[in-house]
């Protein structure tokens, strides 16, 4: 396999990535990004906006007053005040890459909404409601102008570690079917949250996997929380496309089959505008009474009252995906909605440095658990955390680069690694389709480490993950002539590392007795402080299997207290 | 049930057309149908997908001989008895519907699509006019189905394209850019916006109606004000330009 040798490489191509990227640049002329989609093709493109207290009468300290309440005081609050303190200034520092964030004709920043949801001040800032899109793009553009080099259509096999110091990665290119190894004094992991694990009920995307989240693990980093899923309140029933928080945001309603309002039941003073683990349980509880629309499994998000001014001008690329994946037009048609998974709250340990346990590997965005969304994250704080975590993270390698000496090749895990590949190759019989497979372990998590989880079920649920994780092993891989975009060979490297992920995240889920944020235990329905206030830690034990533990969370101004909306 | 006849090729061999049908109803997307395929009857098919949802721009592809998204054409838009799927045109095909993309995003790095700052550009007022005219080109999705869509592009030309000329636009009215010149020379150049010969498939293949031709038409039109001197370019470039 042919060695190409780099400073730092960023694995994952989307916001946090990108930002990473022209971090890094800054010190070392060795940069690389490896990714399996363009970084055009992100999840980070699908983002609508995203939150810094930079408003006049704003401040950061409110931002995280709310940060550390909406995450049901799961995030740490040193972690979380460097995301807001810093917030504005790394938010308008986007602008420096060619990025304008939306003006009115005096030349004041656009505002469009309330805050959103469990946000006291509206600190949404955005490109219309491109932003994601339009962050991505115009990093993309900066690095033209660099000396990174982008490997884009990559897939990475493995992390590979030597005596717990990170040397590089074994990859797929899937254009020219040829497996390379990309060494390194230092790796940032950026690629996301592992969405597709709930298949197909998920607003991600469909490449939204979790792989380098696995291949950490695997490499000898430490994942926390991963029981904290988030379940986005409003996806389009049928497709789970999302229906962003800028629908309640501007004033929308959530209404039963009854017609009622029912959100003043479960968030009297916020109603729809409390944080999104209030409203998706809401949702799902008035579908389990049999309140949904015509007794189906969705209500109805009505924004009719805004009329029809309001919602072009507010709301414009959600009216036009309801319109062309449901046919509904919100001016005049109520839109049916149900929650559905959104966002990883949990991931790879690190520190404020975003360090791992690893030497020399690193992660940031939601492939990381840093903590800032704790057991429930705000909308918006995604994407202002790939901002500020991926420049972080990037000047980070930066200056561990220059520390560190380069490593030795690693021949042998190499060799080995290329053996495997070559052998999933050619050995995989089986007659499941990869695809179905994935569709199998949604339905499992769906129905049994969703919204609501009880014991039993996660029990049951992590049997039949494992019995995934072996069935995986065989999926068919029926085109053996070449490794160029050989989807059942990617399908089944997903599969590996989703299977994974699926059963650490209804094991933590079944530890946690008690419920917080967006991990609501039926068999235990209060917050438990005492026993629970603290972090999941899981590690492998060697074994094969995991090793649970736990680690204080950080509090400084904010103690936990009794949280409603 | 649905007949699809499908393009496909693998690298070294003969391409051909492979038939399949498929369980489907008349609202399903493309690109569901695709999944479909490819979970239950034959999942050695190779395209490109990712968000779903019109945002990403990965899975446009020839749909009954016309560039469009997958994942957001619905099966009662073009259903005939059969439903063709090909990969785009204007690139070479590495896989089955997945073309090689590289020439694409090669013209879009030649369009600069970078800020090139004044140290003192802290100070470059900007309002909405110019904010309105990057949000109308981000509407872009860089799918390439316009450029799919253009006889003028194509693996053997050096044209940049209409994604190309548009990105180089935007930046081109930035107040904050001091790189006018450069740019202008780029798009208005031998490789730039004068190839278009008003075929207009752009404007039909554009799967959110930004409608690439207009840029194009500005392109021509201000660089010609600048050479007759009816305009002066810096201060063309400060208006912020029209979206």
């Amino acid at each position: 396999m042919e060695v190409i040798k780099h400073d730092i490489i960023v694995f994952g191509a989307g916001a946090t990535g990108l930002r990473a990227a022209v971090e890094a640049q800054r010190f070392s002329n060795n940069v690389a990004v490896v990714s399996k989609v363009h970084p055009m093709r992100v999840q980070s493109t699908m983002a609508t906006s995203l939150n810094a207290a930079f408003r006049e009468g704003d401040n950061w300290e409110d931002h995280v007053f709310d940060t550390v309440k909406g995450s049901d005081y799961m995030g740490d609050e040193d972690a979380i005040t460097y995301l807001c303190e810093h917030g504005k200034e790394d938010t308008l520092e986007l602008e420096r890459f060619s990025l304008l964030f939306s003006r009115d004709p005096d030349g004041g920043f656009t505002k469009k909404t309330n805050g959103s949801g469990g946000q006291r001040f509206p600190r949404s800032i955005f490109t219309a409601d491109r932003t994601g899109h339009t962050i991505v793009r115009t990093l993309y553009g900066y690095l033209q102008n660099t000396g990174v080099t982008i490997y884009d259509e990559w897939y990475v096999t493995k992390i590979i570690v030597e005596d717990n110091v990170v040397r590089g990665l074994t990859c797929i290119n899937l254009k020219n079917g040829k497996m390379y190894y990309l060494h390194a004094r230092v790796v940032i992991v950026c690629t996301g949250g592992y969405g597709q694990v709930y298949y197909p009920r998920s607003t991600n995307a469909l490449s939204t996997t979790g792989d380098g989240m696995a291949l950490s693990f695997l490499a000898g980093t430490r994942l926390l929380d991963m029981e904290f899923v988030q379940f986005h309140p409003t996806s389009l029933f049928g497709t789970n496309i999302l229906m962003s928080e800028a629908c309640r945001s501007s004033g929308a309603y959530l209404r039963n089959n009854a017609g009622e309002r029912f959100m003043s039941k479960y968030a009297p003073e916020k109603i729809e505008l409390a944080t999104r683990d209030v409203v998706s349980r809401g949702i799902q509880s008035e579908i389990e009474l049999g309140n949904g629309i015509d007794g189906k499994e969705y209500v109805h998000l009505d924004l009719r009252h805004l009329g029809a001014k309001k919602i072009l001008h507010y709301l414009p690329k959600n009216r036009e995906l309801a319109i062309r994946y449901i046919g509904r037009d919100m001016i005049t048609d109520p839109i049916p909605i149900q929650p559905a998974q959104h966002y990883s709250m949990g991931g790879v340990e690190v520190t404020l440095d975003c360090e791992s346990r690893v030497q020399g590997l690193l992660a940031a965005g939601e492939a990381a658990c840093v903590s800032v969304q704790g057991a429930n994250r705000l909308g918006g704080n995604s994407v202002l955390e790939t901002i500020v975590f991926g420049k972080r993270a990037g000047a980070r390698a930066g200056a561990l680069a220059k520390d560190m000496s380069e490593g030795r090749v690693p021949l042998e895990q190499i060799g080995a690694e290329e053996a495997r590949i070559t052998d999933i190759l050619n050995n995989s019989n089986g007659k499941d389709h990869g695809l179905a497979v994935k569709r199998e372990l949604g339905r499992v998590m769906n129905s049994n480490v969703g919204v609501f989880r009880r014991g039993e079920d996660i029990a049951k649920a992590i049997e039949l993950v494992r019995e995934l994780r072996e069935r995986a092993t065989h999926v068919a891989v029926n085109q053996r002539s070449s490794l160029v975009f050989n989807n059942e060979l990617v399908d089944r490297l997903e599969l590996d590392n989703m299977t994974m992920l699926a059963e650490m995240i209804a094991t933590c889920a079944l530890n946690r007795e008690e419920s917080r944020g967006s991990h609501f235990r039926r068999d235990f329905p209060q917050r438990d402080d005492e026993k629970f206030g603290v972090h999941t830690t899981i590690t492998q034990d060697g074994k094969g299997g995991f090793t649970l533990g736990t680690k204080p969370v950080v509090h400084i101004k904010h103690m936990p207290a009794v949280r409603t909306y | 049930m649905q007949k699809l006849k499908i393009f496909r090729y693998l690298p070294g061999q003969d391409p051909y057309w492979k038939d399949y049908e498929v369980e489907a109803g008349p609202d399903d997307m493309v690109l569901t149908l695709l999944n479909r395929i490819r979970e239950t009857i034959d999942s050695t098919l190779a395209y490109r997908f990712s968000c779903r949802s019109a945002v990403c721009g990965s899975c446009a592809m020839l749909i009954n001989g016309k560039p469009r998204l997958a994942c957001q054409t619905r099966l009662r838009e073009v259903a005939g008895e059969v439903v063709t799927l090909a990969p785009l045109t204007g690139m070479k095909v590495i896989k089955d519907l997945i073309v090689d993309m590289e020439p694409y995003w090669n013209n879009l790095k030649r369009a600069m699509p970078w800020l090139e700052e004044a140290p003192d550009s802290k100070d470059a007022v900007i309002t909405s006019k110019t904010t309105d005219l990057q949000e109308s080109i981000c509407a872009c999705i860089l799918c390439a189905s316009c450029y799919a869509a253009c006889p003028e592009t194509g693996a053997q030309r050096s044209y940049l394209g209409p994604h190309a000329i548009m990105e180089g636009y935007r930046i081109l009215h930035d107040p904050r850019d001091t790189a006018a010149k450069k740019r202008l020379d780029v798009l208005a150049g031998p490789d730039g916006a004068w190839h278009c010969d008003g075929a207009f498939g752009c404007i039909g293949a554009c799967p959110w109606d930004v409608s690439p031709v207009k840029y194009l038409a500005k392109v021509r039109t201000e660089s010609m004000a600048v050479r007759f001197g009816k305009v002066k370019l810096e201060e063309l470039c400060k208006e912020g330009g029209d979206k």
